[in-house]
């Protein structure tokens, strides 16, 4: 004979485990919309033709002096670009929200002068150009598998890339998971103002 | 200050004497690891019998907290649930056995019972979590580590529930907190989630995927004989061990004269001294 509090552990039990089961069920489906599933590939999201005509647009815009705000990773940093890259100025740089440069500074170190929009589109042809041609390592010396993930957007009225980033998947030969890592640090223009030259 | 009593009165009648409680603590332990390792055999073989495509060296592993499960696109529930059902038949009778000199036939059936459904739903759950996770590529990042952490640990839960509850619903009536012994069959699967994400995650890749079960067999079986034991201890009048230790202990005892108030606590009655002294002369 079942006692009615028998009756109502067995209930609740049953459902918290059957809500645990959907939770991790759902939390997976959830996970793979986040972050896309495995495939055997490299993947890209442009073409060399996408980018030739990302870059034609930014060529036809005459666009020479700009200020440039990037987001990337801690970092946001605010750049002055006079003379299509041969004047680069630091406005501001935030680490983690903190200030770190206020005021007017030469920017020296490569990876600022690397902010300006040609260098951008440096990067995005060196990665798409190895995507195309397949010159990236397939494998570590782990004997690891690995497979790069290439995301880039393009501003749609200027053509100037607005958004890079590249991971990397790393997976043994069984396949039971697959890590992903950054490759290339995600870069990503927050605001841009053109100065002068339109 | 009555609760104090009650113990004192359940450690004393109502709980085995230390042979029986180490001999049972042992077996049970025994018996626990053994069907849980043989029963992940019997049960792969028995899904290998019925979709041979998902056995073999060749096959591709997905991630699993226990028995081996393949990578295959297709939900395979009809050779997954006779998979399960028979490691939850394996564990039933070595359990059963263990606890046949405590329970009557209709305890023991109950406790099948519970044991095969529970068992086999916590296959079936493992099953269709590791299914779903072919394909994962997880960020390898503080957010990831937890994500991978939070599910495997998560399955582990659920394992633990599966096989815990039902045989958790037997106890129910017979000991005073039947949810003991659901935490007890939540440390095996549990510990084994967590050693499973540091190994993905240092390794790459399950390299004791062989050796999962055994492994929370090992912690289920000392956590839920250590349980068990207690519970003996802490049975309800209901537990039909109660009666089987008490009368044991009690013919055990030497056996007393009634006394005048039926009391113990007062002295057999003495004879009348003018008959004792009667005796005495004889």
């Amino acid at each position: 004979m079942i006692s009615e509090g028998q009756r109502r552990y067995a209930l609740f039990g049953s459902a918290g485990t059957i809500v645990l089961l959907l939770a991790c069920l759902a939390s997976i489906a959830l996970y793979k919309q986040a972050v896309p599933p495995f495939v055997e590939a490299n993947t890209e999201n442009i073409s060399s033709a996408d980018y030739e005509a990302a870059f034609l647009k930014w060529q036809e815009s005459g666009i020479d002096s700009y200020e440039i705000t990037i987001h990337s990773r801690n970092d946001d940093i605010t750049l002055r670009v006079a003379g299509g890259g041969a004047s680069v100025v630091v406005v501001r740089h935030l680490l983690d929200g903190q200030p770190i440069v206020e005021s007017d500074m030469d920017a020296h170190s490569t990876r600022l002068r690397n902010m300006t929009v040609d260098r951008l589109f440096e990067i995005v042809r060196g990665t798409v150009e190895a995507h195309e041609s397949n010159n990236l390592p397939q494998s570590d010396n782990e004997g690891r598998s690995l497979f790069y993930d290439l995301a880039v957007r393009f501003d749609p009225t200027a053509g100037y890339p607005v958004y890079i980033a590249q991971h990397q998947r790393v997976t043994r030969p069984s396949h039971e998971i697959t890590w992903r890592e950054v490759s290339l640090i995600p870069i990503e223009v927050k605001n841009f103002i053109v100065s002068e030259g339109r | 200050m009555q609760l104090n009593q009650q113990d004192e009165y359940a450690r004393r009648y109502q709980s085995p004497s230390g042979c029986v409680f180490w001999f049972t603590r042992l077996g049970w332990a025994f018996a626990t690891f053994i069907a849980f390792t043989l029963g992940d055999v019997l049960g792969k073989a028995v899904e290998a019998l019925l979709a041979p495509e998902t056995a073999g060296a060749g096959v591709r592993r997905a991630m699993s907290i226990a028995q081996p499960v393949d990578a295959g696109a297709s939900l395979n529930l009809l050779a997954a649930i006779p998979g399960g059902l028979v490691a939850g038949v394996v564990l039933a009778v070595c359990q059963c056995l263990v606890l046949l000199p405590f329970m009557k036939r209709s305890g023991i059936l109950e406790w099948a019972g519970a044991t095969i459904v529970g068992r086999a739903a916590a296959w079936v759950a493992i099953y269709v979590i590791s299914k779903q996770t072919v394909g994962l590529v997880v960020d390898r990042s503080m957010g990831g580590l937890v994500f991978l952490l939070a599910l495997l640990v998560g399955t582990g839960v659920i394992a633990g529930l599966a096989v815990g509850l039902p045989q958790s619903l037997v106890l129910y009536r017979r000991v005073q907190n039947p949810a003991q012994w659901v935490a007890a069959n939540l440390s095996g699967p549990v510990v084994i989630g967590m050693l499973v994400t540091l190994i993905y995650y240092i390794q790459g890749e399950n390299v004791v995927r062989d050796f999962n079960t055994g492994f929370a067999a090992v912690i289920t079986a000392i956590s839920t004989s250590i349980a068990l034991t207690d519970m003996f201890s802490h049975a309800t009048s209901q537990a039909e061990w109660t009666q089987s230790f008490r009368s044991r202990k009690e013919q055990a005892k030497a056996p007393q004269q009634e006394t005048v108030l039926g009391s113990s606590l007062y002295r057999p009655p003495q004879p009348p001294p003018s008959q004792s002294r009667r005796d005495d002369a004889k």
